[in-house]
């Protein structure tokens, strides 16, 4: 080629090159890194029904194999004790599931329904209290079911009972005249083996995506409390308020970032309870069984899994194995729509609660955390979001109508991992468009903001949240 | 040949430059010297042989488990210390042709694909013994010593019961069968020590009879479904996966098979925990202290898969298009590699002592020497899957 066409034809390429940023120009820029939801870090590149599954990129050799171990004990049923596997067994007496990935499925959301989609699956649990706070000020147990139901249980052991919901659609209309249907919840807990439930408040939650746990772990008080406005200084209807909770390892209160509610302070506490409360698994920090004063007479002196059921070492690799998961990258994150849908939604002030961006805090176990630039969409904070939403259930300092920001990482993959598309704390919500018309509260602004856009900027807006 | 010049015409028709046509043609002299290394071999031919080969191993596992029934149909009959070890060994010899088609899984292909979830019908683990059976500490347990909620024992009624109290409680399939014949292992010596007479004087023997017939005869069935699936003709999921067309996607999800069965599986799930928790019985096949076998034959499925051959049952051999081909065509290195790290995953495996429990105490260097193989192994088949202009991502853990 002489040096003629090489000119001609480097010079139309530049000319390409540059036409085509002129027509793509978005009107919010893309920002740098914008893709990488958990971080250089925590962020892969997986678009699979495993984009909830996988490790942090980093990894070394051993810490491959601690990530190895924790799942075979996060993913594999606890069996009855005494049993050949004794490593795993344990399980209940009482219990809502045999292993972790029952109800976090693939890692992911659990599907709170049957495969009728009325049945309730054992990925929605149900927390019980009574009016009153205990001494570290955390929900009082109901008498008869302690501070969860388990509708499940191991030979010879009644369960506590049965749960099932009936759906109430209300209808709602855009501004714009387009018509949609929200379904509002009623439970029936029936057969129930050990007594009536008197005033008792019933709070449901499914399982969540256990995905950048770890991260959201490494995020400093200080960090969260930076974004509190209990009193609204700044007038944007959204005040923000931390959750303190009791911290059994440290034995003192510390702040609250994991949960629905807020009410966990760590992934290991986090983690030990569910393994105590949902498997009926003993471990150090929670070395007895969840059972009520008359249950532990009944099935006290049944055969357990060893002191603790899950021994030190193995709970710390299932910590391990949770903190380790990394986020799924964002998928999309330079499409004009999408782009054209995140300036609605910071607009629409959802990134008041939904922040948009944190930083992790100086981290060790692991490293890999520390000094994240992430991007869960969750500011970690209690905010108010109306009577309708509300489970009138308090949680440490979380009021009844008080629910954590959920964070929106890896939001738009729940379809390809899990199959579904339920949201909220109970699954009521059938997709994103419903779960943002269930907000109200403080989220009241923002949701009327969405509804009065048009339908082509609603969908777009949608489209920004299914790229996360 | 042929191919190669049309285009060459082509192109030097419309080139005036001497030059770049002496590049060119270079160029494409070159391709064509390695494409005609194999000159037959496509993407095609090896997905419709692995179809076959798939076909062919399921058929020997059925044969296997039909094997073990006719066994245990004739224990039952007559029950004896003879009768048991006779069933213990169909259960063992049943074994190896199932465990080569575990290379056919992790890719949501019809062993692994909801709702039906076949998988866990027949190979789930751990077992849930106290479901099943008396244990150690309670002679009353289980549904076969439990007339009052199940009067009857059929094979509803036990898959009814199966995962009832979550959906990996297991009361079926190879593990549960395995348990029927051997009972519980709660020796550091010897595998379990059922008595045949379980099946002949002791409290509800008939009851276990039946239970052990069900379930075996469930087996079979469950494995059908599977290699129905798979049929040539008839089969949904094998014109699925033979779509002309489609032969890229199949073979990404053949290769994201091996890598995932290699790396997750048996390096990480069978081998590294096990390794860790230093638990004896933490081991798949902990009844019958066979889990060195289940290593051996994972490994020879996943070895078949990428040579495109497979040993039947009846001693002949299908030995047709494999990945190895493809491989080769692109990269002759690359094959060689990957065979090498094949051979040493097999070698650094059979090296493992037998019983596994007691290797898990005495031999863990030689242990994680086969874990440091299969690593090396998967790691191979992403490089060999580049190759193939695949991008294989196989996963620490599944």
């Amino acid at each position: 080629m002489n040096i003629f066409l090489t000119f001609f034809f480097g010079s139309c390429l530049l000319l390409t090159v540059y036409a085509c940023k002129e027509n793509t120009e978005p009107v919010t820029p893309q920002e740098m890194d914008e893709e990488f939801s958990g971080g250089r870090e925590g962020t892969v590149f997986d678009e699979t029904f495993n984009a909830f599954g996988n490790a942090l990129t980093n990894l070394t050799s051993d810490e491959t194999d601690k990530f190895v171990i924790g799942n075979s004990f996060n993913r594999n049923n606890w069996v009855i004790a005494p049993s050949s596997t004794a490593a795993r067994d344990g399980l209940g007496p009482l219990l809502n599931a045999s292993s972790c990935a029952s109800c976090h499925a693939l890692d992911g959301k659990g599907n709170p329904f049957q495969t009728d989609g009325i049945g309730i699956s054992q990925a929605m649990l149900f927390r019980l209290s009574i009016p009153g706070q205990g001494v570290h000020g955390e929900p009082k147990d109901d008498p008869n079911y302690g501070g969860q139901f388990n509708p499940r249980n191991i030979p010879n052991v009644d369960a506590e009972g049965e749960v099932s919901v009936t759906y109430e659609e209300i209808a709602g209309k855009y501004p714009d005249g387009t018509v949609y249907s929200l379904r509002k919840p009623t439970y029936k807990f029936t057969n129930l083996n050990y007594g009536a439930m008197n005033g008792t408040m019933i709070s449901p939650r499914i399982a969540p995506q256990m995905i950048g746990m770890g991260l959201l772990d490494a995020v400093s008080e200080k960090t969260i409390l930076a974004n509190v406005d209990v009193n609204d200084a700044n007038g944007d209807g959204v005040s923000g308020r931390a959750n303190y909770v009791w911290d059994e390892k440290n034995q003192k209160k510390s702040i609250g970032k994991l949960g629905w509610k807020a009410n966990q302070p760590s992934v290991e506490q986090q983690t030990a309870g569910a393994f105590n409360g949902d498997i009926g698994i003993t471990s150090n920090l929670f070395p007895n069984e969840g059972l009520t004063n008359f249950q532990k007479q009944k099935y006290g002196n049944f055969p357990n899994g060893g002191k603790p059921e899950i021994e030190e070492i193995t709970l710390q690799n299932v910590v391990f194995y949770i903190k380790s998961l990394a986020v799924p990258a964002r998928r999309k994150w330079t499409d004009s729509d999408v782009l054209m849908g995140k300036q609605l939604f910071i607009k629409a002030n959802c990134s008041g609660c939904h922040l948009t961006k944190m930083e992790t805090s100086e981290y060790d176990s692991p490293k890999y955390l520390a000094k994240q630039v992430i991007r869960p969409y969750s500011d970690l904070l209690l905010h108010d979001m109306g009577e309708d939403l509300a489970d009138n259930r308090p949680d440490f300092e979380a009021t009844g109508l008080e629910w954590r920001t959920a964070p929106l990482w890896g939001i738009g993959l729940q379809k390809t991992v899990n199959k579904h598309s339920y949201m909220l704390h109970d699954g009521r919500a059938r997709n994103v468009e419903e779960a943002i018309l269930w907000h109200g509260g403080e989220a009241t602004n923002s949701k009327n903001m969405y509804m009065k856009l048009s339908k082509d900027e609603r969908e777009k807006v949608l489209k920004f949240i299914d790229s996360l | 040949m042929l191919i190669c010049t049309i285009p060459l015409i082509l192109m030097s028709y419309k080139m005036k430059n001497i030059f770049s046509i002496t590049l060119i043609l270079g160029a494409l002299l070159t391709a064509c010297k390695t494409n005609e290394v194999t000159p037959t071999t496509t993407q095609r031919d090896v997905v419709l042989n692995y179809a076959t080969i798939v076909s062919a191993s399921y058929a020997d596992a059925i044969a296997g488990v039909q094997n073990l029934k006719t066994t245990i149909d004739a224990f039952v009959k007559a029950p004896s210390a003879v009768g048991l070890a006779a069933c213990q060994k169909a259960w063992i010899d049943a074994r190896p042709a199932y465990l080569q088609t575990e290379a056919y899984r992790f890719y949501g292909g019809p062993i692994d694909a909801s709702p039906s979830e076949l998988e866990g019908e027949i190979n789930s683990w751990p077992l849930d013994e106290a479901y099943i059976d008396y244990v150690e500490g309670d002679l009353a347990s289980g549904m076969i010593n439990d007339l009052k909620t199940y009067p009857t024992l059929t094979k509803d009624i036990i898959f009814n019961a199966n995962g009832s109290e979550g959906e990996t409680d297991v009361r079926v399939g190879y593990h549960a069968i395995e348990f029927l014949l051997w009972g519980q292992d709660l020796y550091a010596d010897s595998p379990g020590r059922r008595a045949f007479t379980d099946y002949s004087t002791a409290t509800n023997a008939e009851r276990r009879a039946t239970y052990l017939q069900v379930v075996t005869n469930a087996l079979i069935e469950s494995l059908q479904k599977v290699a129905t699936q798979w049929d040539s003709k008839t089969g949904v999921y094998y014109a699925d996966f033979t779509t002309v067309g489609k032969e890229a996607t199949s073979l990404t999800n053949m290769l994201l098979g091996l890598g995932k069965l290699t790396k997750g599986e048996l390096s990480g799930e069978r081998m590294t925990v096990v390794l860790a928790s230093g638990d004896q019985e933490d081991e798949h096949s902990c009844f019958s202290d066979n889990t060195t076998n289940d290593f051996i034959f994972d490994e020879l499925g996943i070895y078949n898969v990428y040579l495109g051959r497979y040993k039947k049952a009846d001693g002949t051999t299908i030995d047709g298009a494999g990945i190895d081909d493809l491989v080769k065509a692109k990269n002759a290195t690359q094959n060689t590699a990957m065979i090498a790290k094949l051979d040493a995953s097999t070698t650094t495996i059979n090296a493992i002592p037998k019983p596994f429990d007691q290797a898990i105490l005495n031999s863990k260097t030689i242990i994680q020497t086969a874990i440091k193989s299969l690593r090396e192994q998967s790691d191979q088949l992403v490089l060999v899957a580049k190759e193939l202009g695949i991008s294989l991502t196989v996963p620490d853990k599944n």
